[in-house]
């Protein structure tokens, strides 16, 4: 089931700004992560990654995905510190027609040493808020056993209670 | 040649495939189904064909099994960017269909939606004509993200009625004739100027590959065919700076001095000779012309011997897989079949050359076109095995991949590779 991307989500993903990193795991299981990728978000709310190299761990990971159903994550995060976590499922590899020849020209024209492997579409299932101020509100009220004591301690010790 | 195949014997439904071979991805195993049985375009499907968007059938060096050459989609694409070269098969031999299904173009088996699919884009040279008058898709024509060029449409092997078994390019060159006008040859001008205007196109395109019949004339068997080759890659090469293009010539097994002619005289950058079916005693059956031009050995010897002046993971030789199993003369069990084929594959990866496999597709107008393609489950077994041996013996095959033919179910399996030395 695709989950809809946030504006403010939508929005630092789009900024040169944020950054985002996208996460696979090769064909055994081994992690791999490659930063800033070119990322955006089509009309039916999928993100588009574009992988510029055949020969990337990173292309082979997502053929990995493709075959055999493996999630990837896309982490965003803006400078103020929010951040989002986007699990999604690989739906798709464009390798020629018009979605792939506009990416193409497109890059082409802004970097023309640069060339396009594939235009992989990624399907959100799921999206998080992985701020950390959301995070430790979040720890603190439901993990109480989580926090280091000392941060709970009495700046000035009390007597103890007859 | 007309023989009555046994009943087929109960087959591995395609969920029951995936669930024996969890190692091979299910749009593989897919793909390699459809290429099997065959596809069936319904009405609903042929209705979202629309020629300015879309390639439609046009220059095929070979038939299709429904024996029509009306317009339609050229083949498809899978949702990993491969491709399945389809053949349209008659609705009564259960061939997957091509239907429209929930605002999408589906295979359908059983009347269920089985994979989600998309007709190969149109290139833009499609619309355009040479300046000597022909509409230069019938000059070259085009895959996802490869050109063809297929200059000479007559296998000479006809001539003495000794012609492959399972091949039909003769009477596809004269229905190409008849039907679209398809010259059986062409000049080397006119794929020039083809290749030129293809490149045009961004992005479109990564590789050429180059084919047509075999030619025994020559002051050397085989040197007019060698001759003209030259003449096409030269051509071709006008259009790149570099010495070298990325490309693939499936031609005869030429001798050590015909190979280094094409080699140095030209841009050529993979070579393959398909030696069509790995069984000496078979070959001499179902190529009886290279068989008596050539000969088995001589055949694995001077693929040997390309790999020297091509390089290792620059050569490799197809074969039709499940022609081994043709009757009377073939194997006639699975399992005996697939190990001799890896065995004689075997022998040829040591010496660094690479084995593909197509499905064998019997169609009408082929001397074997009465009989049945194997099973499933041999096509997924022979795909691990080809598959494997490259890994074994660390041979690239990025000439002939998804990318550059798509019409390889072992080849596809090597995107997982990653790097090869």
């Amino acid at each position: 089931m695709t989950v809809s991307l946030e504006p403010l989500l939508r929005t630092h993903l789009a900024s040169p700004h944020s950054a985002r990193v996208l996460a696979t795991t090769g064909p055994q299981g081994d992690p791999h992560a490659v930063l800033s990728p070119a990322l955006e978000v089509d009309e039916a709310g999928c993100l588009l990654y574009l992988e510029p190299l055949e020969a990337s761990r990173t292309q082979r990971d997502l053929v990995a995905s493709i075959w055999f159903d493996r999630p990837v994550a896309v982490v965003v995060a803006g400078c103020d510190g929010t951040t989002w976590r986007i699990r999604g499922r690989v739906r798709k590899a464009h390798v020629a027609g018009p979605l792939f020849r506009e990416r193409y020209e497109r890059l082409r024209a802004e970097r023309p040493g640069a060339d396009l492997a594939a235009v992989w579409e990624i399907e959100p299932l799921e999206v998080s808020d992985e701020s950390y101020a959301t995070l430790r509100a979040r720890q603190d009220a439901e993990r109480p056993f989580f926090k280091h004591l000392d941060q709970l301690a009495r700046k000035t010790p009390g007597r103890r209670a007859p | 040649m007309a023989h009555v195949m046994k009943a087929r014997p109960v087959e591995l439904s395609l969920d029951e495939a995936c669930a024996k071979h969890p190692d091979v991805p299910r749009l593989v195993v897919v793909k390699t189904d459809v290429q099997r049985r065959g596809v069936y375009y319904t009405d609903a499907a042929l209705e979202r064909l629309d020629p300015e968007r879309h390639q439609t059938t046009g220059t095929h060096l070979f038939g299709v099994r429904d024996g029509l050459t009306t317009a339609r989609p050229e083949s498809l694409l899978l949702r990993d960017g491969s491709s399945i070269v389809t053949t349209p098969t008659p609705i009564e031999q259960g061939p997957y269909v091509v239907d429209f299904v929930d605002g999408r173009l589906a295979l359908v088996d059983g009347g269920r939606p089985v994979e989600e699919v998309e007709y190969w884009p149109r290139p833009d040279f499609y619309g355009k004509t040479t300046r000597s008058g022909l509409p230069m898709r019938f000059v070259v024509s085009a895959r996802p993200q490869r050109l063809n060029v297929f200059p000479y449409r007559h296998c000479h092997f006809w001539n003495d009625d000794e012609g492959c078994l399972f091949c039909d390019i003769v009477p596809q060159l004269r229905r190409g004739k008849d039907d679209h006008g398809v010259p059986a040859r062409l000049d080397p001008e006119d794929v020039r100027e083809t290749v030129a205007e293809a490149l045009k196109e961004p992005g479109r395109f990564v590789g050429m590959c180059i084919t047509a019949g075999s030619n025994t004339r020559g002051a050397a068997p085989f040197d007019d065919e060698v001759e003209y080759y030259v003449e096409i890659l030269r051509a071709i090469g006008a259009s790149f700076d570099a010495p070298r293009f990325p490309s693939q010539l499936i031609g005869t097994a030429f001798t050590e001095a015909q190979l280094e002619r094409l080699h140095r005289e030209t841009g050529l950058m993979a070579y393959t000779a398909d030696v069509e079916v790995l069984d000496e005693r078979l070959f001499g059956w179902i190529c009886p012309g290279k068989a008596r031009w050539i000969g088995y050995r001589e055949w694995k010897r001077r693929l040997v011997a390309a790999a020297k002046i091509f390089g290792r993971g620059r050569v490799n030789t197809g074969i039709v897989a499940g022609v081994e199993l043709a009757q009377p003369h073939g194997f006639t069990s699975e399992d005996g079949a697939l190990q001799a084929v890896l065995s004689e594959a075997e022998g040829l990866a040591a010496e660094g050359v690479s084995t593909v496999f197509i499905v064998w597709s019997p169609r009408p107008a082929s001397a074997l076109g009465d009989q049945r393609n194997a099973s499933l489950d041999y096509y997924l077994r022979l795909a691990k095995g080809l598959h494997g041996l490259r890994l074994k013996y660390r041979l690239p095959i990025e000439f002939d991949d998804y990318r550059h033919c798509g019409n390889h179910p072992d080849t596809d399996l090597s995107r997982l590779n990653g790097v090869l030395p």
